[in-house]
């Protein structure tokens, strides 16, 4: 079973590997390489089941156990399921999208790593894989957000993303040692089994659930840490619908209902998630309803969501918020493919020249909708499940609460029929080529899913055990009514104006608001490296003085010295004087004697070097006569 | 199982015997190839009272590495020098009584025949100098039975007295000294092992053909030799 | 119980050192000189055995003390008679008392 686990992460890994190798002819097969490796592990985990469970311990140091695992619970279950599915989906349409690509094969080397270390961050069992994986991740992100590193705002985008997730990231890597060196084992099941146990103490529980948010926080762009991700909207289209809609951002999501017994055991955290959530998602939704380009609309999208499944797991629709993850990847990523295949028709992502577009197309505009009716909470598709949950369980806190919920969702339709209406608007738009079925059939399938996804509720349930609390009816219809409007609303002002901005241009500033810590923050740092200069110029001045004082204090010196050196001639001339009388004294008594000891030396050695005659039977001859006088010699002693 | 001590002193004697001799024709012969095979009987002598002493292992590796090993390598170089079979030194050289028995058949002694060793180890034959031994033949000689009869006197007149028996050795010492090669002496023998890599490694670089082409004769070389040195140098 | 004594042993071992001494050093050629060494060898081998088999023979380094003596001589021959090839080679003699070159 473990095998099992173990090759659905090794299986893209390898696929990597091997993509990077071949050159020529056969990179061209790279990208189904992968694709086939993202099946194989989707029907590995599916095979292996939830419960699986193996680890093994790797180090035990300074009485903390590390160990390396995988496993499967019925959380992780279903993430991976979606994670491998909607990877393999969309791994399939990018062969086809980037077909014009350079560096083709490399593309594929990362997309492989990411979902690899996807996989792998879903499955770990263990602290110590979880953080590594986490890291891999990001580090995929980064190269493939600045893929076309020509681009100056490919790298610019790339680098902003990796920084902010870095300052995120030092909340799981403080959390992770804390947790490690509390529980004394690096297995996520003894530190969740600890929290719910109530073995951990009450700030131990509250710090770790404070670092565990930031982290979640910025790997899934919440606020404060948004800016990265509608910046990253320009990397390629596959990119965009794996990494940053589906799989990559959800992972501060899955991290916190991973990890959500800590934050059961922390209520005011708790309530800081679903504060955090939930502004997030009324704040994104906003200003959303103002982008001008298509994928920074579907960008803000997927933070309005995301804080919605945030907000929901603060609230305890834990299975809410993983439902409406599953669901989100599907109607997300049929979107973003859709967004791709329209940028590829039209050479741009501005909704203002995307109008039409989509018209002629029968499948993309059969996926934008389903994709835009998902988003928007219709049931019975896909999306409206998870939120249902949400809503019943917000309702049930404060009714405030629920109506901000149905707002959510009101905004959702509007931004989404937006964007969606504009590509649909007449007049249609002629399109030249035939799209590439390598595109069509992922995104076709990906809309399929969307559309049934609400079937898998079911075993979903059974799965979890959970009790599905359903809204109560008003509510409901508040939901669904709400969702319609929001539709009705966005479509209507797309036809009508065009693609000017829903609900007025005020959302903007917003987003300026957005983005104003990061510049802050910036500028200070830039304001303190001023004064740093300035700080330095004037330790170089009082160093300079202080050389010229050196200077005129070495010129003093020189003119004693002159002094001086007057002295030691004269005392040089006279032990000058006093050698060459004692020389003379040598030469007469002791040179000549040493001469004579030479020469004896000289004359035994001439004497001496006849023995060495190279013979070599002399030698041998000598030693054994030699031996045997030792040995007779020894024998006699010892008498 | 015991042997009877008749038999066991005759089969002593006669080993031993076969062990003396063959060194002593090995060190005495004219022919370069019979020494050779006199060596192999001396091996062979040895490694007959080696069993005696109840040394099974030690016997049959004495066999195998000694007659197996070294004495095919000692055949070979035997046969790459001139003269192997001794014929034309028998013929130039007077040889005393010893040397006459152990090169008997080798060819007839000629008129022009030198006694041997007598040229202080230049001896000349129609002008090639040509002799089986070094000029220090002599010294060899009487240091030799100096040895001998010291070492053999000194063991007659005051015979090892300590030498008990306390038991019969082990029938089966060969597994003993596998135990022991595999388990005290672990170090030795690996050693040994890397010490046959290197002599290998050595032998066969030392044995290669040079690049530069080799020298005719000696001629050059002997005139270096003997040339006077170099004046010393000045400061 | 051997009746042969031990001295018996030790006198043939003196022998046979005896005899390859005077071959080491009367030899000529390398090869007659590698010859008697292996006889002092094979002296020494035997002395060890007998000193073994009369005196403990219940502790058999002895005999892996000779098996190292053995395989220790042949290493010595192989390298000496290729040392002795090169010397051939390159001086076109075998004879010991022409390696004079390090005469001092």
């Amino acid at each position: 079973m473990i095998a099992l686990l173990v090759l659905a992460l090794v299986a893209p890994l390898a696929a990597a590997a091997m993509s990077g190798v071949p050159r020529g002819g056969l990179a061209r097969a790279s990208g189904w390489l992968v694709v086939a490796a993202c099946a194989v592990a989707f029907v590995a985990i599916a095979a292996a089941g939830p419960g699986v469970h193996g680890a093994v311990r790797w180090l035990v140091v300074g009485g903390v156990e590390l160990t390396l695992g995988l496993e499967t619970t019925p959380l992780s279950f279903v993430v991976a399921l979606v994670v491998a599915g909607v990877a393999a989906l969309v791994i399939a349409y990018a062969t086809a999208y980037m077909r014009e690509e350079r560096r083709y094969a490399t593309y594929f080397v990362w997309m492989g790593i990411f979902v690899g270390g996807m996989l792998g961050l879903v499955l770990a069992s263990s602290l110590v894989l979880f953080v590594l994986f986490w890291e891999a991740v990001g580090v995929a992100s980064f190269v493939l957000i600045g893929f076309d590193y020509a681009e100056p705002r490919a790298r610019r985008a790339a680098r902003n993303a990796l920084l902010v997730t870095r300052c995120a990231d030092a909340g799981l890597l403080l959390a992770w040692i804390l947790a490690a060196v509390h529980v004394h084992t690096t297995e996520i099941g003894a530190l969740t089994a600890a929290a719910q146990s109530g073995a951990l103490p009450a700030t131990t529980a509250a710090t770790l659930a404070a670092l565990l948010l930031i982290a979640a926080l910025g790997k899934s762009a919440q606020l404060p840490f948004s800016i990265w991700l509608p910046d990253a909207m320009v990397a390629s289209t596959p990119v965009s619908a794996l990494l940053h809609a589906a799989t990559m951002v959800v992972a501060g999501v899955f991290l916190v209902l991973r990890l959500f017994p800590l934050f059961e055991a922390a209520p005011a955290l708790r309530a800081l998630l679903a504060i955090t959530g939930g502004a997030t998602a009324l704040t994104a939704a906003l200003v959303a309803t103002a982008q001008a380009n298509f994928k920074r609309v579907l960008a803000w999208s997927t933070v309005s969501q995301i804080g919605e499944m945030m907000f929901g797991t603060g609230l305890g629709a834990s299975f809410g918020a993983t439902e409406h993850l599953a669901a989100h990847a599907a109607f997300k990523a049929t979107l973003f493919l859709a967004a791709g295949v329209l940028e590829r028709l039209a050479a741009t992502r501005d909704l203002a020249g995307l109008q039409g577009v989509a018209r002629p197309r029968r499948w993309t505009a059969a996926a934008l909708v389903i994709g835009a009716l998902a988003l928007a909470g219709v049931p019975p598709l896909a999306g409206f499940w998870g939120e249902d949950e949400i809503l019943a369980h917000a309702a049930a806190t404060n009714p405030a609460l629920g109506v901000l919920v149905v707002v959510l969702v009101a905004l959702g339709g509007t931004y989404v029929s937006r964007a969606v209406a504009t590509t649909l608007r007449p007049p249609p738009r002629e399109g030249e080529e035939p799209l590439p079925r390598a595109m069509v059939i992922p995104m076709a399938a990906l809309a399929m899913a969307a559309l049934v996804g609400g079937l898998a509720r079911t075993p979903l349930d059974l799965l979890f055990e959970a009790t599905a609390m359903p809204a109560p009816i008003g509510w409901r219809v508040a939901l669904v009514a709400a969702g319609v409007a929001g539709l009705a609303w966005g479509s209507t002002s797309a036809v009508l104006r065009g693609s000017v901005p829903a609900l007025g241009s005020w959302p903007g500033v917003i987003e300026r608001l957005v983005e104003m810590p990061a510049f802050a923050l910036a500028r200070t740092a830039l304001a303190s490296a001023r004064i740093v200069a300035r700080i330095e110029q004037a330790l170089d001045g009082a160093a300079r003085s202080l050389v010229a004082g050196a200077r005129s204090a070495a010129r003093v010196v020189d003119g004693t010295e002159g002094v001086l050196d007057a002295a030691a001639r004269d005392l040089a001339v006279g032990a000058r004087d006093l050698a060459a009388l004692v020389r003379k004294g040598e030469d007469r008594g002791i040179s000549d004697g040493v001469d004579a000891i030479a020469g004896l030396l000289a004359r035994g050695s001439s004497v001496l070097r006849h023995a060495e005659t190279g013979k070599i039977y002399v030698y041998t001859m000598s030693l054994f006569v030699w031996v045997a006088l030792a040995t007779a010699f020894i024998l006699v002693m010892r008498r | 199982m015991e042997i009877a001590p008749a038999l066991q002193i005759v089969l002593f004697a006669v080993f031993a015997a076969i062990s003396v001799l063959g060194a002593l024709g090995m060190a005495t012969t004219m022919s370069m190839f019979r020494s050779g095979v006199f060596l192999m009987a001396s091996f062979f002598g040895v490694a007959a009272l080696f069993l005696l002493l109840l040394a099974d292992l030690l016997s049959l590796l004495q066999v195998m590495m000694y007659l197996g090993g070294m004495l095919v390598m000692i055949l070979f170089m035997v046969l790459f020098s001139s003269d192997p079979g001794g014929s034309m030194m028998a013929g130039m050289m007077t040889m005393t009584r010893v040397e006459k028995a152990f090169s008997r058949g080798l060819s007839r002694p000629s008129p022009m025949a030198t006694p041997h060793g007598a040229g202080g180890g230049m001896d000349m034959a129609a002008g090639h100098d040509m002799s089986m031994t070094t000029p220090a033949r002599k010294w060899a000689r009487h240091f030799g039975w100096a040895v001998a009869v010291v070492l053999s006197g000194a063991l007659v007149l005051r015979p090892v007295a300590r030498a008990t028996e306390r038991a019969l050795p082990d029938p089966r010492s060969p597994e003993r000294i596998g135990d022991l090669l595999m388990g005290k002496y672990m170090i030795a023998f690996e050693g040994a092992g890397l010490l046959i890599l290197l002599g290998i490694f050595g032998a066969v670089l030392l044995a290669r053909p040079s690049e530069r082409p080799d020298p005719e004769d000696r001629g050059h070389l002997r005139a270096a030799v003997d040339a006077p040195p170099p004046p010393p140098e000045e400061g | 119980m051997s009746a042969v004594p031990l001295s018996a042993y030790l006198v043939v071992g003196a022998l046979l050192f005896a005899i390859g001494l005077y071959a080491i050093v009367a030899q000529r050629t390398a090869v007659m000189v590698l010859m008697g060494i292996e006889v002092v060898l094979n002296a020494v081998g035997l002395n060890m055995v007998a000193f073994w088999r009369f005196l403990r023979p219940d502790d058999y380094s002895a005999q892996i003390f000779v098996i190292a003596i053995v395989t220790i001589g042949a290493i010595e021959m192989a390298v000496g008679l290729a040392l002795m090839m090169l010397i051939y080679r390159s001086q076109r003699t075998v004879k010991v008392d022409d390696f004079e070159e390090l005469r001092g």
